[in-house]
């Protein structure tokens, strides 16, 4: 359903347990932020819970505490959500508390100043103080050309300190429009009710023009990328070795999950088995497919067991990745990424929480909810074929971007 | 039924196997899954023979590397053919096998499970691989800021007890033999002390059919275990005197640091207390969330930190309170003050009324929330046979926490989570941050490896 101010509606009864999820995804991501300007989605992300026009700053934090339910927001590079999970009987206060800040905030210098320090703490703590934490970033700089994917969700230290009350509102204005968002309601509801209660609380917020459509523009591959970085913090060198690949729902990205499983789906997975197991080089490997509206990413990051045997790792790790693309999968690795990708599903879509992070993103980045179910079968239904050609043509040293992380030493050698 | 919402916890049905053995069953979740998890109560490190600190990670660690009829590659394949979730974790006091099914592969899935767990078969040349890996591994795990301040953080609250070790002893480590670790599996992993528990979307009875099957013909050890039945002191260290009597302060230098990882706790209220529940009420109110008084008063009024929680761990044998903190490196000084300042004033005054309210409510709201899953019912089952409490103790659980007056959340947080007898340990960049740890009490300064500088 859509309200006339252009929020579309989703409701999906999961009747388990007395429980509901309210999630309203907005079309923003650190992917539209400018040079000079990063960071700003994911700090915008921290002020809407800093008060809105009915409710005062903690606000939302206490009264969704008070009803026994959990809240939260998460911004990533295409799309920014906000979410309570709550006892169903208390559905109408999560809609109230979203419809509230959809209509507007309450920005003032002193939130602002407030927030940002909060979001510099959590940048210090889960990258600048971790041990391979600039790492990450060091890789998606390099894997990607577009400014909108190259530079971190969080942002930088010296962006975050020149941002602005200014800069957040007109960022309000920009992307916080109505129809320029999802509702989703899972859980323990009626569709038909919750349909009438979006409306009450939704329907009277006007209609503002929705931000302008934003495509990600990356050049073709141009050879294999690298670089060599030192790290205070790790005791372990290690590597991540990154692949640009398609968008997510296209054919081959769903072979590229198979590829996924096979390389790396358990300890029976070509990586863990060769690197970890029998060549001692890695003390860990773990490969994921991060989808996304634009190129994806196929990364792979493990640790090795010494300064010596980063190489051999690098090595053993295109070792497999080639096998893969010359003799294609057997049929029992077809198989056993099939089940552990239709257990992927199955877990993923036990809570209302869950669900409703999935069906959000159907609804707003394809307009249609309902594809998450085909898609599902679309994924299973993946030739071994698809798969050898998808490893042939997109897991190739062209495509690659590979950073090596040598411990500086800086904590003294054991 | 907890009697709010009209949520209703699941039943379980339960029988003893003629070796003694426990299963149990109820039927729960929203899609065709099942959580089992095997509870092993002398599988902890507080059983482990003296010298041989480790021994029980280092023999969970070797179940993967084989059965008696499989490598530990045909292991690895088995499970992954199967998508089942294994994870092994030899705890303080027990050792817990959780594992996640698809409902179809029940039987297949626990039969494989009883075969890795009661028919070990790691050949002497994996478990030299095990061994080699898990040296690295503590390698890696100390270059995490907040395990090294939990790693310093029990060995001053535990001192030599098993509770006061996070990582296996490097020596022995280097030293233990395949020996070692079937006598300790032998003891540790006995089908007659063992409890399965299992929660899933199949119905009870077929589920109970299965899990009889199953587990019916595994008997006991034939060798004598470990000495004590269970719930007799276990041969460990005796535990440091509790409460301490003074505050005292560890430093972790940790060049480079950008940021202070800091906990401040203390021994606490112990999980089958009386007033147990009035402190998780208090704890709530203190560090139990985003609308705590810790979470406002240092992020959201000061903008200090990212989060500020605090938190109760129980063991069996002791517990303690924890709050934690991460902040900048220039901040520390104004953080740890004001996070000193809000513990003692929580310790002097408790709760206001309004907070009390709200603390209440949230406990008893979210007691739906965190039970959706199969996984969640089955962790309710596994505290309450680890703690021996008592057959109801979820179903009454919210009643009890609305039953906790202001004044009793305030005596908990008097009596267990005062700052006065406290130890303070951070991890970060010792310029920075060594005079506000002075200032707290007499100071120790390691380095991440555990090594004392001063």
């Amino acid at each position: 359903m859509t309200l006339s101010n252009g929020l579309s509606v989703v409701a999906l009864p999961h009747r388990h347990v007395p429980v509901v999820t309210v999630d309203v995804t907005y079309d923003v991501g650190s992917r539209v932020e400018a040079p000079g300007k990063t960071g700003l989605a994911h700090l915008f992300e921290h002020l809407m819970f800093e008060g809105s026009l009915n409710v005062p700053k903690g606000g939302h934090f206490d009264r969704v505490s008070e009803a026994g339910g959990t809240l939260n927001g998460t911004t990533s590079e295409d799309r920014t959500n906000y979410y309570e999970t709550l006892p169903s009987s208390r559905l109408d206060l999560a809609l109230y508390l979203e419809a509230d800040r959809m209509m507007g905030l309450v920005l003032t210098q002193e939130k602002l100043d407030n927030q940002r320090e909060a979001v510099k703490e959590e940048k210090r703590l889960r990258i600048d103080n971790q041990p391979y934490g600039r790492s990450y970033e060091a890789a998606e700089a390099l894997v990607y050309d577009s400014f909108a994917y190259r530079h971190p969700v969080i942002g930088s230290m010296e962006d975050l300190d020149s941002a602005t009350v200014a800069d957040l509102a007109d960022f309000f204005s920009r992307f916080y429009a109505p129809a320029n968002a999802v509702l989703c309601i899972a859980g323990d509801i009626e569709p038909g009710d919750a349909f009438r209660a979006a409306e009450e609380h939704f329907g009277p917020i006007p209609y503002r023009n929705p931000a302008a459509p934003f495509e990600v523009w990356e050049k073709p591959p141009s050879g294999p990328r690298r670089v060599e970085i030192e790290d205070p913090f790790a005791t372990l060198p290690a590597l991540h070795l990154l692949f640009k690949v398609s968008p997510r729902r296209t054919r081959e990205l769903f072979a590229l999950l198979h590829a996924e499983k096979i390389l790396m789906g358990g300890e029976s997975g070509r990586l863990w088995r060769r690197l970890v197991k029998e060549s001692e080089t890695a003390l860990s490997v773990s490969a994921a497919v991060d989808e996304r509206r634009g190129p994806s990413l196929f990364r792979i990051f493990a640790v090795a067991r010494s300064e010596r045997n980063l190489q051999d790792l690098e090595s053993g790790l295109w070792h497999e990745i080639e096998a893969l693309a010359r003799d294609g999968p057997t049929e029992r690795e077809m198989l056993r990424a099939r089940r552990l990708l239709a257990a992927d599903m199955i877990r993923g879509t036990q809570t209302t929480q869950s669900l409703a992070f999935l069906i959000s993103e159907y609804a707003l980045f394809d307009r249609d909810p309902s594809l998450w179910k085909p898609d599902f079968h679309t994924i299973l239904e993946i030739s071994p074929e698809e798969v050898l050609a998808a490893v042939r043509s997109l897991l190739t040293r062209d495509r690659s971007a590979c950073v090596h992380i040598h411990p500086s030493d800086s904590q003294g050698a054991s | 039924m907890t009697g709010r919402s009209g949520f209703r916890l699941p039943r379980y049905d339960e029988c003893v196997l003629g070796s003694g053995m426990r299963i149990r069953a109820s039927r729960w979740g929203s899609r065709p899954t099942a959580a089992i998890a095997v509870v092993f109560p002398r599988g902890g490190s507080i059983w482990e023979p003296a010298g041989s600190l480790g021994i029980s990670e280092i023999t969970v660690e070797s179940l993967l590397g084989g059965t008696a009829s499989r490598t530990a590659q045909e292991l690895a394949e088995t499970l992954d053919d199967l998508a089942a979730l294994l994870d092994l974790s030899a705890g303080f006091d027990s050792t817990v096998a959780r594992f996640y099914l698809l409902e179809p592969d029940l039987r297949e899935g626990l039969e494989l499970l009883s075969e890795l767990l009661f028919s070990p078969g790691c050949p002497e040349s994996e478990l030299e691989k095990v061994k080699s890996r898990m040296q690295d591994a503590i390698e890696s795990q100390r270059s995490d800021p907040d395990f090294v301040v939990q790693e310093r953080m029990v060995a001053a609250l535990y001192g030599d007890h098993a509770y006061g070790h996070l990582l296996p002893d490097p020596d022995f480590l280097a030293r233990a033999t395949l020996d070692d670790v079937t006598s300790f599996h032998r003891a540790a992993f006995d089908p007659s002390e063992a409890t399965v528990i299992l929660s899933g979307q199949i119905p009870t009875e077929r589920a109970m059919e299965t899990l009889r099957r199953v587990f019916e013909p595994l008997r006991g050890p034939t060798t004598p275990s470990l000495p004590g039945p269970p719930g007799a002191e276990a041969p460990a260290a005796p535990l440091p005197p509790d409460p301490k009597t003074s505050r005292e302060a560890h430093l972790i230098e940790r060049p480079e640091s950008v940021q202070t990882s800091l906990a401040l706790a203390r021994r606490s209220v112990p999980r089958k207390a009386p007033d147990y529940v009035a402190a998780v009420v208090a704890n709530q109110v203190l560090g139990g969330g985003p609308s705590s008084r810790l979470f406002a008063r240092l992020r959201e009024e000061r903008g200090l930190t990212y989060g500020a929680f605090s938190t109760f761990t129980s063991r069996l044998r002791a517990s303690h309170f924890m709050a934690s903190i991460d902040c900048a490196t220039e901040k520390t000084p104004a953080a740890l003050s004001l996070l000193i300042e809000i513990l003692e004033e929580f310790a002097a005054s408790g709760p206001t009324p309004e907070e009390h309210e709200k603390a209440r409510n949230f406990l008893t709201g979210s007691f739906v929330l965190a039970r959706e899953t199969p996984g969640g019912i089955l962790q309710d089952e596994i505290t309450r046979f680890l703690h021996g409490l008592p057959e109801d103790e979820w179903e009454t659980w919210c009643d009890r926490v609305q039953a906790v007056t202001r004044d009793e959340a305030r005596q908990a947080a008097e009596r267990h989570m005062s700052p006065g007898s406290a130890v303070l340990v951070a991890a970060g960049d010792r310029a920075g941050i060594e005079a506000s740890l002075r200032e707290f009490g007499p100071l120790t300064i390691w380095d991440p490896r555990g090594t004392r500088l001063e």
